[in-house]
């Protein structure tokens, strides 16, 4: 597991949670217009807490809204409604200066590599690139030197760096990214399914280089993924998605091997639910769900913390608990 | 086929365009004399009036006051709409008449030649077109279709003038130019016509052609069509049936685009042939400086060219209202 | 941008074929006078082994006048060409990339362009600026940029939409800069085309301002020869030579644009369908 902020120790995981907030957002909703589809509601009051130090996973099956809200926090598409903060600071009331410095200390790593730089530029410009927008580049050798040193970290030579992304297998292009996402230094990675679109031994390989990465500089991580098992394997806590909405979360040990919300046990008993409401008061999962009541059908239940560090949304949990 | 009323909004919406377009059109017209570099009223009176009007101050205010030169923008645009829409469109010193009268007269005699050529071209470049659309490998069809992009480089006045050498000057079929004296028989009329619109046909019908060709070879790639064709359908009916109707609407799209292109080079045909006709009259208004009469004359051809890209849009739309605009 | 690999076809072949021989007139026409027939007293003689292509209304050796011809129409074509396509591409950047109140008016503005005809609007300007090299480059340039634009919004918009834009915005590009550093170069293909066509519609547009007596008297271009043929009354004296060789040449040098220029959109073809759009 990875190494945590100070205020952790093996002994009491849950110390995170005493961690600083670096990057949280507060009953965001995304609405989503079109004038082909009509709207579609993506997502419905999500509420996400990225503390220091700890890579939290995001799981959830396609649909259920984790991409939009990755990028959102990632300042890459807007929101409807609610907050977003970076450091106490609002998202909606930053200057320029303020975004700038968001941009550089927050970095978005997208799921597809192939069209994830631009296919005209050079791998050694694309990734030298954020370095010459925030002008941390200095000279010439300076910038050949950094990007040189950083690169080869993540197993990408002068080979590499040398040719354009047609040119470089998908695993190479996603590392690139990785690389580039690195190069300043930043304090967040919010990692959208960095490896479904690779090869098993391919993704075993990125997600062990961004832990090692995470593990030298001590940046937080939000993972996006559908993979359980990944999931379990790397974070420290857990979100699951389901129709727009967080329906659990906790730390990983303790909503993995005791899941409170039906359908996290049905997600992690492999049952495939393809589940998926608009926005509704209904609960998505209502139609699968073994234990469902009266009022699962008719409202939405609101998010309830159980413990310190524990929360689900569930009808079966009540309001009284 | 669905009913034309479902979409009411859509309708206005897409026409409002047109009418915009069509109003923009005679705001330019207000608006290019009194922008270009000079003065204004040079522009506005042509030349010699000008030349008059610096001479004889009663002159001078007699027609600023008629065309409100020495009020504001705003109030000079309503009088010259007054005006436009009264049938006032100035006067022409180099043909000592209104120009509403000149354009009036002018006018049928370019629609004559364009608009049986443009009816010709249609059906004569749908025809070929769907023909080169089937396979595009035997050589003839390779020839034609080259054919068709070699004509569209050449100058089409310059082919006028090409065919005017061959056969006026030195078979003497046809006259070397100019409209049919009024009252004349029509084999004399036909004569007149009969080159100005053959050679229109044969540049439109290769612009339409091309266009078809696309398009059908698009469609014919469809597994739709193989079906279709396995069953025994010749190809010609199914052409008319399965291809025609559905392609009929981004067809008359692109076609009443190309009658943009194909007015103007209308235009200029015109020219070689010393026919009488828009054209004509704009060449000549360059020629004398003639502002006013330059500018009406290329208003009323944007205009016509806006209305048939209405008629055109109206008339795909007819045909199938799913089409997004 | 794929990489140009290049595949010689046959247009390219003609099309280059075509435009080398133009070019090579153009070069022809610095050669000194002597290589050429003598003016004559007589006007209209036809062609000859003094005259290679006889003379015109005013005793000029066709065959001069025809070369000198080939640098103000190559050259207005190529100048018109320019600045259209520079007008285009950047109206097309920025109507594709920042989509919203910008590319509505952007695109009602390329609209308005679009529907009402071209040359006779470019006629009236050229007779109010008056006949000059340079106001026929301005008007040209002016008024053919819409179809540039057109295309390549199209395909700005088409890039807006890859990740790699937004990666971009998320490592704290500026909106201008994106645009002209990745956006750019990702529409090249489509620029490069358009360029070369536009270079052919040039030609035309210039050939036909020319032939209705809005080209530069100073510099008769081949559209000039044209306007005189038919003012003079060459068509009448049956003196052909005056007019058939400019009018080929223009030919010439359209088609030959145009096929270099369908080639290469073949060769960059984005998903925008339209085979109306080849010209």
């Amino acid at each position: 597991m990875i190494k945590p902020c100070s205020k952790v120790s093996e002994t009491s995981p849950q110390g995170f949670l005493d961690c600083p907030t670096l990057l949280e957002c507060r009953d965001v909703k995304k609405r989503f217009r079109s004038s082909v589809k009509g709207s579609f509601l993506a997502l419905d009051g999500v509420s996400i807490s990225l503390k220091k130090g700890e890579l939290l996973a995001v799981i959830g099956e396609s649909g259920s809204g984790k991409t939009t809200l990755a990028k959102i926090l990632a300042g890459l598409i807007g929101y409807t409604s609610g907050e977003v903060f970076f450091g106490n600071k609002p998202l909606a009331i930053m200057d320029s200066k303020d975004m700038l410095d968001f941009r550089m200390k927050v970095q978005f790593i997208p799921q597809y590599p192939d069209l994830a730089l631009d296919p005209t530029w050079y791998i050694y410009d694309s990734i030298a690139e954020p370095l010459r927008i925030h002008r941390i580049a200095g000279s010439r050798e300076d910038e050949l030197e950094k990007v040189r040193s950083i690169s080869s970290l993540f197993g990408l030579g002068l080979d590499q760096l040398r040719r354009k992304p047609r040119d470089l297998s998908g695993g190479e292009l996603q590392r690139a990214v990785l690389v580039r996402s690195m190069v300043l230094n930043p304090d967040v990675v919010i990692a959208d399914e960095p490896t479904s679109m690779l090869d098993p031994s391919t993704q075993a390989k990125i997600v062990r280089q961004l832990l090692e990465a995470q593990k030298r500089n001590g940046f937080a991580v939000l993972f996006v993924t559908h993979d359980l098992r990944l999931a379990m394997s790397i974070s420290n806590r857990v979100c699951v998605m389901l129709g727009g909405r967080i329906i659990e979360s906790g730390d990983t040990p303790k909503l993995f091997s005791s899941p409170l919300h039906p359908y996290t046990s049905s997600l992690l008993s492999g049952v495939i639910t393809g589940s998926e409401v608009n926005g509704g008061a209904m609960c998505p999962f209502y139609n699968q769900c073994n234990l469902r009541i009266e009022a699962c059908l008719v409202s939405t239940p609101p998010e309830l913390r159980i413990e310190k560090g524990r929360s689900v949304r569930c009808w079966l949990y009540g309001i009284h608990y | 086929m669905t009913s034309n009323l479902k979409y009411p909004f859509f309708l206005i919406r897409k026409f409002s365009r047109y009418l915009i377009l069509a109003f923009a059109i005679i705001a330019i017209n207000f608006l290019i004399p009194r922008l270009m570099p000079g003065d204004p009223m040079l522009f506005i009176f042509g030349e010699e009036v000008y030349g008059a009007a610096i001479r004889n101050p009663d002159l001078l205010q007699g027609l600023t006051a008629k065309y409100g030169l020495d009020l504001p923008m705003t109030d000079q645009f309503w009088i010259y709409l007054h005006n436009f829409f009264n049938g006032d469109l100035g006067y022409s010193f180099s043909y000592g008449r209104p120009i509403f009268e000149i354009i009036a007269e002018r006018l049928p005699l370019t629609l004559i030649m364009t608009v049986p050529s443009t009816i010709f071209s249609l059906i004569a470049g749908t025809a070929l077109g769907l023909s080169l659309g089937w396979e595009s490998n035997s050589l003839l069809k390779r020839v034609v279709s080259a054919a068709c992009v070699i004509i569209h480089s050449v100058p089409t006045y310059w082919f006028a003038m090409l065919m005017l050498l061959v056969f006026s000057l030195w078979l003497g079929l046809t006259p070397i130019g100019g409209a049919p004296p009024v009252g004349a028989s029509p084999a004399t009329v036909i004569q007149h016509l009969f080159l100005p619109i053959v050679v229109l046909t044969l540049f439109n019908s290769a612009y339409v052609a091309i266009i078809v060709r696309g398009l059908t070879f698009e469609i014919s790639e469809e597994p739709f069509v193989t079906t279709a064709l396995s069953k025994g359908l010749g190809k010609f009916n199914f052409s008319l049936r399965h291809l025609l109707r559905p392609s009929l609407p981004p067809l008359l799209s692109l076609v009443a685009i190309e009658m943009g292109f194909a007015f103007s080079g209308a235009l200029l045909v015109e020219i070689a042939f010393s026919w009488p006709g828009m054209g004509y009259t704009m060449w000549q208004a360059v020629t004398e400086r003639d502002y006013p009469l330059l500018q009406a004359s290329f208003t009323m051809v944007a205009l016509i060219v806006v209305s048939a890209n209405a008629l055109a849009d109206a008339l795909s739309y007819a045909l199938d209202p799913r089409v997004k605009p | 941008m794929r990489r140009f690999r290049y595949a010689p076809t046959k247009f390219d072949a003609i099309g280059i074929g075509l435009i080398l021989a133009v070019f090579a007139m153009l070069l022809l026409s610095f050669l000194p006078g002597e290589y050429f027939g003598r003016p004559s007293s007589t006007p209209y003689l036809p062609p000859s082994s003094s005259n290679l292509l006889g003379t015109n209304d005013i005793g000029d050796d066709v065959l001069r006048v025809l070369l000198h011809g080939s640098r103000v129409s190559l050259s207005i074509g190529l100048l018109g060409a320019i600045v259209s396509t520079l007008i285009g591409t950047v109206v097309g950047i920025f109507a594709g990339y920042m989509s919203g109140t910008a590319d509505e008016v952007l695109g009602s503005l390329t609209d308005l362009f679009l529907v009402v005809p071209a040359l006779p609007l470019m006629i009236v300007l050229a007779a109010y600026l008056g006949p000059s090299f340079l106001n026929v480059v301005m008007v040209i340039g002016l008024l053919w940029w819409p179809t540039t634009a057109r295309l390549v919004r199209a395909r700005a918009r088409q890039i807006r939409g890859s990740p790699f834009i937004e990666g971009l915005v998320g490592i704290g590009a500026k909106k201008l800069y994106i645009m002209f550093r990745h956006v750019l170069p990702n529409v090249w293909g489509v620029v490069l085309a358009r360029f070369v066509l536009a270079v052919s519609s040039s030609v035309l547009l210039e050939a036909g301002l020319s032939f209705i007596g809005l080209g530069d008297p100073q510099n008769p271009s081949w559209g000039t020869m044209l306007h005189f043929a038919m003012t003079r009354g060459a068509l009448l004296h049956g003196a052909w030579w005056t007019f058939v060789p400019p009018g080929i040449c223009i030919s010439l040098a359209s088609l030959g644009f145009i096929l270099l220029g369908m080639a290469l959109e073949c060769r960059y073809r984005s998903s925008t369908k339209s085979i109306g759009e080849m010209l």
